[in-house]
This record gives C-alpha cells, sequence and structure tokens, in this order.
C-alpha cells in the first residue's frame, strides 16, 4: 500500500527524502560544529532547499541528454557545465542569503567562509547522486514501457496467429458441411438433423475459447468427437478414427481446445490430401502426475503438396509453455507416412 | 436436340449426390459419371467425353485448376466451391461462372443455362483460356507440377526435378522418374518455382539442389555438370544469378 502511493505521487518521496538530508545536516552541525540550534538549522534548510530546487532543473537536463543518443563525450560535456553551474548557483545563493541573514554572528561567517570549499565537494556529490538516481529512473521507465510494449505486441501476434489459423480451416469446413446438409435434407432428412445439432454444438464449444482455461478430457473428447463426426458425415468410409481412452484418465485435467489442431490437422494433411483412406488414432494414457495424449494419423507420403506453417503445432507449444512454464511436454515425430504427437500435461494434486 | 453430357468431380459423396438430385428434373442433362478426383476425372473425360463439368476446386493431390490444365478444353465448366478466397477474386476478375456451396437449385439452374449457352456459340473453349490465364498471373509459388501423360496424371513433386528445358512453346521437366512435357512457358516457371530453382541460360532452369559442379567453359560462359549426369550450359547472366545464390 505505502510503497505503491510513494510510487503513485513521486513529489512525497523528494519532500521526504530532502527532509531527511536537512535532519541530518541540522544534527551533525548541531553535534559535530558545536553550532547553535538555530544556526544549524538554518544553514541546513537554506542549503539543502536551495540544492533541491535546482536539482529540479537538472531533471530536464538528464532527460533531454540521454544516454543513448549521444556521444560520451557530449555527456560528459554537459555534466561538467550542469555541475559548475549548479555548484555556482547554489554556494552564491545560499552564502549570500545567510550571509545577510546572520551577519551578527561573526563566529559564524567564520564558519560559512571556510566551510566553502567542503561545501564544493559535497555538492559534486550531491549532483553526482541526484544525476544517477534521474539515469534510474528514466531507464527504468523505459524499460517498463517497452516491457508492456512488447507485451501488447505479443498478445496481438498471438490473438493474430490463432485467427488466421482459425480462418483457414473452419470456413472451408464450416460451409461444406453446410453443403453437405443441404444434401442430406432431400435424402435423409434424420441424418441432416443430426448434422446440425453436431456442428452447432462443436461451433458453440469453440466459440467459448478461453487460453487459459483448464477441462476434464471427457469435455474435450466430446468435442473432438463431434468434429471427426461431422467429418465422417462429409467423407464417409475414407476416414476412419480409433479411440483408445481409458475410463480412468477421463476426469483428468487439459487446457480447452489444445487438441483441436491436431485434429485439424490429421485431416487437412491426412484426409484432405490422400485419395485413399486415412487412420487416426487417439489414445490417452494416465502416467504418474500426468495425462498423456497421443494422436496419429497416416498421410499420403507422396501427397508432396501443401506444407504447413506448423503454426497450429507452435501454438499448442506456446500455450503448454504459458500455462504449465515447461517447454518439454510436447513430442513430435514424423515418419514417410505417419505423424504422432504426443502431449503430457501435468495433474496438479 | 441430343442431351447434353455432364460429369460430376467432387470428393465428398453428399456433394456430388446434392448435384444429380438438382438435375434429376432438367431433362436436357444426362448425367454421365461421377468422380471423386481428378485422376477418375481425367479417365472419365477421354472414355465418355462430356460436354459439362461440375468441378470442385479443393481435392486430394490435384486441384480442379491443375485438373483443367491437362484437360484440351472441348467442355463448358461449372466451378463449385465452398471457401476459396484465391479462386473467388480469379473468378470475379475474368467473368468465370460458380456456385458457392451451399448453393441452390436456382443458383446451379442458372450457372448450366449459362454454360450450354456458351456450348452453343462455341465461346466454352473461353473458360479453359481464361482458368489458364489465372494460373499465369497467380503470383503463388507452386509446390508440385501436375502434368499428362497418356491417359494419366502426373504430379510432380518440386524436389523429384533435375532441370526443366525450354522447348519452343513448350518445356521439358527432367525428373528422377523421366521427362514430362508441359505447354506452360520458362518465364511462367521462372516467377512460380520457390527460390531453390534458378535460370541459367535461354533454355535451362535448374534445381540448386542437383548442381555437382560448375566448371569454366569458354571465354564468357560456364558449363553447369548435374548429379543426373546432365552438363548444361549456363549464360553470363545465368552464372551471375547462379553465383549470387550459391
Amino acid at each position: 500500500m505505502m510503497i505503491k502511493y510513494l510510487q503513485n505521487h513521486p513529489a512525497t518521496i523528494y519532500v521526504i527524502v530532502w527532509s531527511m538530508v536537512i535532519l541530518l545536516h541540522t544534527i551533525i552541525l548541531n553535534a559535530v560544529y558545536d553550532l547553535p540550534f538555530i544556526l544549524a538549522f538554518a544553514d541546513s534548510v537554506v542549503f539543502n532547499i536551495v540544492f533541491s530546487v535546482i536539482s529540479f532543473g537538472l531533471w530536464y537536463m538528464v532527460r533531454f541528454s540521454n544516454l543513448q543518443s549521444k556521444s560520451p563525450a557530449i555527456i560528459m560535456i554537459n555534466h561538467l557545465f550542469g555541475v559548475t553551474v549548479t555548484l555556482t548557483i547554489w554556494i552564491l545563493l545560499s552564502f549570500n542569503l545567510l550571509h545577510s541573514l546572520f551577519t551578527d554572528y561573526p563566529n559564524y561567517v567564520d564558519f560559512l567562509r571556510n566551510s566553502l570549499v567542503f561545501r564544493g565537494i559535497s555538492g559534486v556529490f550531491y549532483y553526482a547522486i541526484i544525476v544517477s538516481l534521474y539515469y534510474l529512473i528514466i531507464n527504468f521507465r523505459e524499460l517498463q514501457d517497452k516491457m508492456k510494449h512488447e507485451s501488447e505486441l505479443n498478445a496481438l501476434l498471438k490473438e493474430a496467429e490463432l485467427n488466421m489459423l482459425r480462418s483457414q480451416i473452419r470456413p472451408h469446413f464450416l460451409f461444406n458441411s453446410l453443403n453437405s446438409i443441404s444434401s442430406l435434407t432431400i435424402t435423409d432428412p434424420l441424418r441432416a438433423q443430426e448434422m446440425v445439432i453436431k456442428l452447432s454444438d462443436f461451433m458453440r464449444f469453440s466459440l467459448d475459447f478461453k487460453e487459459e482455461k483448464l477441462i476434464p478430457l471427457e469435455k474435450e473428447i466430446y468435442h473432438i468427437q463431434l468434429y471427426f463426426d461431422i467429418e465422417k458425415i462429409r467423407f464417409g468410409s475414407k476416414l476412419c478414427v480409433t479411440y483408445n481412452l481409458p475410463p480412468t484418465c477421463m476426469k483428468m485435467m487439459l487446457p480447452a481446445l489444445i487438441l483441436q489442431p491436431l485434429a485439424e490437422n490429421s485431416v487437412k494433411f491426412g484426409l484432405y490430401e490422400t485419395t485413399g483412406k486415412v487412420n487416426i488414432v487417439i489414445e490417452a494414457e494416465c502416467e504418474e502426475g500426468f495425462l498423456v495424449i497421443k494422436t496419429a494419423n497416416d498421410y499420403d507420403p507422396d501427397g508432396n503438396s501443401k506444407k504447413g506453417t506448423g503454426l497450429g503445432l507452435r501454438n499448442i507449444r506456446s500455450r503448454l509453455e504459458k500455462i504449465y512454464n515447461r517447454n518439454d511436454l510436447i513430442t513430435i515425430s514424423k515418419g514417410s507416412s505417419y505423424f504422432e504427437v504426443v502431449i503430457k500435461f501435468p495433474q496438479h494434486a | 436436340m441430343p442431351k447434353i453430357k455432364a460429369l460430376i468431380i467432387d470428393d465428398e459423396a453428399l456433394a456430388r449426390e446434392l448435384i444429380l438430385n438438382y438435375l434429376k428434373d432438367r431433362n436436357d442433362i444426362e448425367v454421365v459419371g461421377e468422380c471423386e478426383n481428378g485422376f477418375e476425372a481425367l479417365k472419365a473425360i477421354h472414355e465418355s467425353k462430356p460436354d459439362l463439368l461440375f468441378l470442385d476446386i479443393q481435392m486430394p493431390k490435384i486441384d480442379g485448376f491443375e485438373l483443367l490444365e491437362v484437360l484440351d478444353g472441348q467442355q463448358s465448366v461449372i466451378f463449385t466451391t465452398a471457401y476459396d478466397q484465391y479462386a473467388l477474386h480469379a473468378f470475379e476478375k475474368n467473368a468465370i461462372d460458380y456456385v458457392l456451396k451451399p448453393f441452390s437449385k436456382v443458383r446451379l439452374w442458372q450457372a448450366i443455362d449459362k454454360a450450354i449457352l456458351l456450348l452453343s456459340s462455341g465461346e466454352n473453349e473461353k473458360t479453359i483460356e481464361k482458368v489458364r490465364s489465372i494460373a499465369e498471373e497467380a503470383d503463388h509459388i507452386l509446390n508440385r507440377i501436375v502434368v499428362k501423360k497418356g491417359l494419366k496424371i502426373i504430379v510432380i513433386p518440386l524436389d523429384s526435378i533435375h532441370y526443366i528445358e525450354a522447348q519452343d512453346d513448350y518445356v521439358m521437366i527432367y525428373t528422377e522418374s523421366g521427362k514430362y512435357l508441359k505447354d506452360k512457358s520458362m518465364k511462367f516457371y521462372e516467377s512460380h518455382l520457390p527460390a531453390d530453382f534458378i535460370r541459367i541460360h535461354r533454355t535451362y532452369i535448374v534445381a540448386l539442389s542437383q548442381i555437382d559442379t560448375i566448371e569454366q567453359y569458354g571465354k564468357e560462359s560456364h558449363l553447369v555438370a548435374l548429379k543426373c549426369g546432365a552438363r548444361l550450359r549456363a549464360s553470363v547472366n545465368g552464372y551471375k544469378r547462379l553465383k549470387a545464390v550459391l
């Protein structure tokens, strides 16, 4: 709470820090140099407040002599100039003010005169500390901006990729399915109805997509089955899907729709590109602490056509990384006519 | 008037069935066959000589366009497609008729009437020409080449091509499994093959992966020896292009 408040109110920090410096300064003058409290306090207040006001101006100087955009020589010259001007104004102003205020205290005026060299040296340190601090703040802000920008960009990119992936397969799938339904309404209205319902269920589930949502395997499999059922109505015996799913695995959790790109890939590269039959296998296994899903399809070795962009697989990989914070969960193996993906989903206790 | 012979080409049985159903009430059309891919289609076209093709674009191994490339262009074509932005754009631009799945009976009949009109005026060949020019204009990079040998369609994967040689208006494609004639221009292949194919001479495009050695030949030109044993001359410019990528 406190820190958050201070982050949003830099002026408060500024006042607090300078107040502490003034306090410390007063105590040292009072205790070590035996100055009367009122003199010590006045000295401290004048010198420190004058410096704190000047250092406001330094902020703008630092902002506009950005470290990355200028050569080191120019920055050095800038700061030599900055430190000279700062110290001159600071000492002249403070000295004259205190001198005129306390002319009646010769001891103090002597002290003031003798302390000038020392004040000059401490001024250089003040300057160095403040400027470094400013650079740190600027750097930190830039870093934050950059990180924010990058994460925004990443989110956009991911969304764009996902949209592209969907728009590639979905419209084609959707319109062809509708065409099949149109055909079935004439020859087999009952099956037409069945397909409309399956297609609706499928679309509804897809629309509900959320990146981080975990669902039980039985739900995900239901969705995959809908998809394959629809494709089976379209392609008949050309498509053969085998499920090997032990009931014990069905309650285990995995990210929603994570198997969908695999199903679509197996259809796109297996089924759409062969004039023969295609076999697709979906298997689940419960290992210790993991749900292991294997999907495999054969493909026509001389289909030789469209090579995928790997977008679907990349997307799965990045989702797994995001959700489970691991990059060793997916294994892809490709034979001359056989494509297999194994994914391990960690199960939290 | 003799009936118009039609052939339905689509990889989905239900889609073919729908067209069949829509054609039931048309006495002027006789469906002579149904095919589920381009290979079957070429055979059927040769055997039953249809006048009209209902042609799906997206099919396994060879698509509707590639099938048309190897036909002689005697038929009128009605394209049926679900979703293919590239094709639709090309159709619009070239005023080629197509029907979008799912389509109504009325829509299909309209397309048929139009096709019959084209057939009777002998202008159907223009459609095939237009489709060919679509392929020429398209800026997509090929990932296979489809040729006809006798009554068979042969799909040539790009990685089996050794080199391509100009032969008048045709090109000869030399591959692992033999050579194939194709009625396309060198210019087309120069711009539509991936970057690992280089035109080294007015008459040659070679696959980079097939190059064995390159040696000086005379003062100006070079000789490119391929792994398959062929030795091809490279022109000055061709050699430059080759050097730029090697």
